[in-house]
């Protein structure tokens, strides 16, 4: 399949001008982040753009142009010679068919169906009879995939197809589709956010940036050196699982809208090696050696490495948590069976572990939403728990009212704290650095970062003396995920951080607790622990991580097993 | 188009509110030479069969004609929707109660009941729009409830309940102004129900005494009329369908443009 200057626009310019093309047997990957235009150049791709945009250019499949074709001829292409993955299969499949029925539906020879769903690592044929909700989602996104292959298409288009699950299962179904994409010699184009993943899978990258490809090149080329800035710094927000950095960087600003910035560099406002001649022209995309294509006008400065370890905080003075002896069943499901820990003033006690670990019941039963079976939570301090404990939780886009004002909301977070110890709407958004007129907003008219910071201010409004960080990440841009995590460490709260991403655990965690299905595994000092991991399971968490170093090529091919 | 139905609803209020001062007769004038005569410069809608003005009858019946339902929507949405929200976010022994009585209130055949009631009971509209509103409410709570089910598991609901709010300040300041959209259209609704519900009744000839200036009345009434002046049975059952159709367009818009207001 090849695209040639692919626009998109609907009230205004989405894709401004994408270049692409997928052979046979090559894995590509579209990476940026939201509001970069990747996803609707798939769905471009695909012909299933939402009503009201509009693709311009030419898209072509072994020379036949499919831009401004009828539905028609999009069916006949669709399934059979393209199919699509989507981030999340509870979402793609009818929860009324069975995994069998969703692979019938969409084969067209007679391959049987367990053949079918032993391709995708399913060995059990009797997943054939069950529903979608009856399946994991690593089991779901297996059987997904099963269906989007079942009409043999030589193109799959995978968008975020891991995002929405935890990590070791993440590495499986990566494995799985580089596996299925070798075992056929079909195209993947893989749309992600996540340059990690990219890299653990793909030949070529391209670098989408307000609607444009700012970067192209070989994917080991382009990890070892960016040619772009905007890749560099992407590359440097990525926390790395294997030291905890003295200080977190990410990039200030947003992602422009593309028409706003399509006679210029899109990332020239964002860029510390903008030149006059960025603004006045749009950079072409120029070749390099070796393959790579480049929409920057200069050499990207290389950066230095972000120096050192981050300094060893003193722990810690008495405990504000002590957990013991903590069990929470549903039915027959044990959700936490007996876990036990303690969080001390001023540190950070990072826990970990996969979906289904039992990490957010924990935290549900210490912020009092959740009446455990038996076991005690006992926080430090008089008072109302809800002066005591706070929460920031994952998705900051549901997790504010959308029918309230920032300032109302922080008003009245504020008002349930003590009063002696009560702060104005002001200082409160002053702590989290965001400007005093966004009271008057409401979060639709906030970024996601700057959401997430509204709900840590919400959160810190009562002056709690325990903050629990439930992924308070992982729902953002890399490159504000860095802003966000650096803000937390800056807090100096005592904190139960949360969270499936080792990366991120070993940037903020003092203290680590290992959690697999409901029991603590392991336990100890953050950097003791994924240094030298004890327990079996850590190591295989671990290893899931995907490296942004010469290394993460060995990783992939490492486990072929899945 | 969304212009277009707030003005007729506007002109209605309008009428509803000054009906009376502006009709150009007496509605109860008789002139009986002038029986049943078509449109003319003095009477623009013509006249019925006793002789009396059909626009100052319409004017002057424009204020029962709105002012019940409005009553009725005001009414069940007020409680459907406090009830809805306490059922939905309490749940437990007050939700399997209420419920109980909205599904006996839910199988009780409406337009049947109000005909016997105000057909036994007799006194006008007053037992009627009583009646209705009783039969409406479960409708409405039933639908706030389901969606009160669902905010109250959203992240934001359980952010509020982490600070220790009160469930009263949740539901209220918290989940219903994220039920709006539905409330505006419940009220609509209801409002419309309750509109061709009462027109219903007085064309069965139950309830107001013959004679009364009364949209639903005139209808019926001047049915034999149709042959002489048309406009005088066709006047009135044009407005009832034209305030009708409006307020329904206009709750669907509302719910639309307020449903998208909040998703972004």
């Amino acid at each position: 399949m090849k695209v040639t200057g692919l626009r998109v626009s609907g009230t205004g310019l989405i894709v401004d001008g994408v270049d692409l093309e997928v052979s046979p047997g090559e894995t590509v990957g579209l990476v940026g982040e939201s509001g970069s235009g990747k996803s609707l150049t798939a769905r471009a791709m695909a012909g299933l753009l939402p009503r009201g945009l509009r693709a311009t250019g030419s898209i072509t499949l072994d020379g036949r142009e499919l831009i401004g074709a009828p539905e028609r001829v999009w069916r006949t292409v669709r399934g059979r010679r393209l199919s699509l993955l989507m981030q999340d299969p509870f979402a793609m499949l009818n929860p009324l068919l069975t995994a069998g029925a969703h692979i019938a539906e969409s084969s067209r020879s007679r391959v049987p169906i367990a053949e079918r769903l032993a391709e995708v690592g399913i060995d059990d044929p009797s997943v054939a009879r069950r529903h979608p909700f009856q399946l994991s989602g690593g089991m779901r996104q297996r059987v997904a995939l099963a269906a989007a292959l079942a009409g043999d298409p030589e193109l799959l288009i995978a968008d975020e197809p891991t995002t929405a699950l935890d990590a070791t299962t993440q590495h499986e179904i990566l494995q799985l589709v580089r596996r299925v994409q070798r075992a056929r010699d079909m195209g993947v184009l893989l749309i992600t956010h996540d340059l990690r993943v990219a890299f653990e899978l793909c030949d070529r990258v391209a670098v989408m940036y307000a609607g444009r490809i700012v970067e192209h090149g070989p994917a080991a080329e382009l990890g070892r050196a960016a040619a772009h800035p905007y890749t560099a710094r992407l590359l440097a927000t990525v926390p790395t699982v294997e030291r905890r950095l003295a200080r977190l960087e990410g990039i200030p600003g947003g992602v422009p809208p593309a028409g706003e910035v399509s006679g210029a560099c899109a990332f020239a406002a964002r860029c510390d090696q903008a030149e006059a001649a960025c603004v006045e022209a749009r950079p072409p995309l120029r070749a390099l050696p070796s393959g790579r294509l480049t929409a920057c006008v200069t050499q990207v400065r290389p950066r230095p490495a972000p120096s050192g370890t981050g300094a060893r905080r003193e722990a810690a003075g008495p405990p504000v948590l002590r957990v013991s002896g903590l069990r929470k069943a549903y039915g027959s499901h044990v959700a936490l069976g007996g876990v036990s820990l303690e969080v001390r003033q001023g540190e950070t006690v990072g826990v970990v572990g996969g979906s289904g670990s039992g990490k957010t019941t924990l935290a549900r039963c210490v912020l009092g939403l959740v009446t455990p079976d038996s076991g005690t939570v006992e926080l430090a301090g008089d008072g109302p728990r809800h002066r005591l404990v706070q929460c920031v939780f994952q998705d900051p886009s549901t997790s504010l009212n959308p029918a309230m004002t920032v300032g109302a909301a922080l008003a009245e977070a504020a008002g349930q704290g003590a009063p002696e110890t009560r702060p104005t709407v002001a200082e409160l958004l002053e702590e989290v650095g965001l400007p005093a007129s966004y009271a008057g907003r409401r979060p639709a008219a906030l970024s996601g970062g700057e959401r997430q910071r509204v709900a840590i201010a919400r959160a810190l409004a009562v002056r709690p003396s325990l903050l629990i960080c439930d992924e308070p990440v992982a729902s953002l841009d890399v490159s504000v995920q860095a802003h966000v995590l650096e803000l937390l460490r800056r807090i100096g709260t005592a904190m139960l951080f949360i969270t499936h991403d080792l990366a991120v655990v070993r940037q903020m965690a003092d203290r680590l607790v290992v959690l697999s299905r409901g029991e603590v595994v392991e336990a100890g000092e953050a950097d003791a622990v994924l240094d030298a991991p004890a327990h079996d399971y850590t190591r295989r968490l671990l290893r899931s991580v995907p490296v942004l170093t010469d290394s993460h090529t060995s990783v992939a091919s490492a486990s072929d097993g899945g | 188009m969304r212009a277009v139905l707030v003005t007729i609803l506007g002109l209605a209020a309008v009428a509803a509110l000054t009906g009376p001062w502006l009709a150009p007769y007496d509605p109860a004038a008789q002139d009986l030479a002038l029986s049943a005569a078509g449109p003319s410069a003095a009477h623009w809608l013509g006249t019925d069969d006793l002789g009396r003005d059909v626009l100052s009858r319409l004017l002057t019946g424009a204020r029962s004609a709105l002012f019940w339902p409005v009553l009725v929507a005001l009414f069940t949405t007020v409680l459907g929707t406090a009830l809805g929200l306490v059922s939905g976010y309490h749940r437990g022994w007050v939700d399997a109660v209420l419920m109980r009585v909205v599904d006996l209130a839910i199988a009780m055949p409406g337009l049947l009941v109000l005909i016997v009631l105000v057909g036994v009971l007799g006194g006008g509209y007053g037992w009627a729009v009583l009646a209705m509103a009783v039969l409406f409410t479960p409708g409405d709570i039933r639908v706030v409830r389901s969606l009160t089910l669902a905010q109250r598991e959203l992240a934001y609901a359980e952010a509020a309940r982490t600070l220790g709010l009160r469930p009263g300040r949740i539901m209220f300041r918290h989940l219903l102004p994220n039920l709006a959209p539905t409330v505006v259209a419940n009220a609509l609704l209801s409002f419309t129900g309750a509109l061709v519900a009462l027109a219903g009744l007085s064309f069965l000839g139950i309830g107001l005494p013959a004679g009364t200036p009364d949209w639903g009345l005139m209808v019926e009434e001047n049915r034999q009329l149709l042959d002489l002046n048309p406009w005088a049975s066709i006047a009135p059952a044009a407005l009832i369908t034209v305030v009708a159709c409006a307020a329904t367009l206009l709750g669907d818009r509302a719910f639309e443009s307020m449903s998208k207001g909040a998703g972004r």
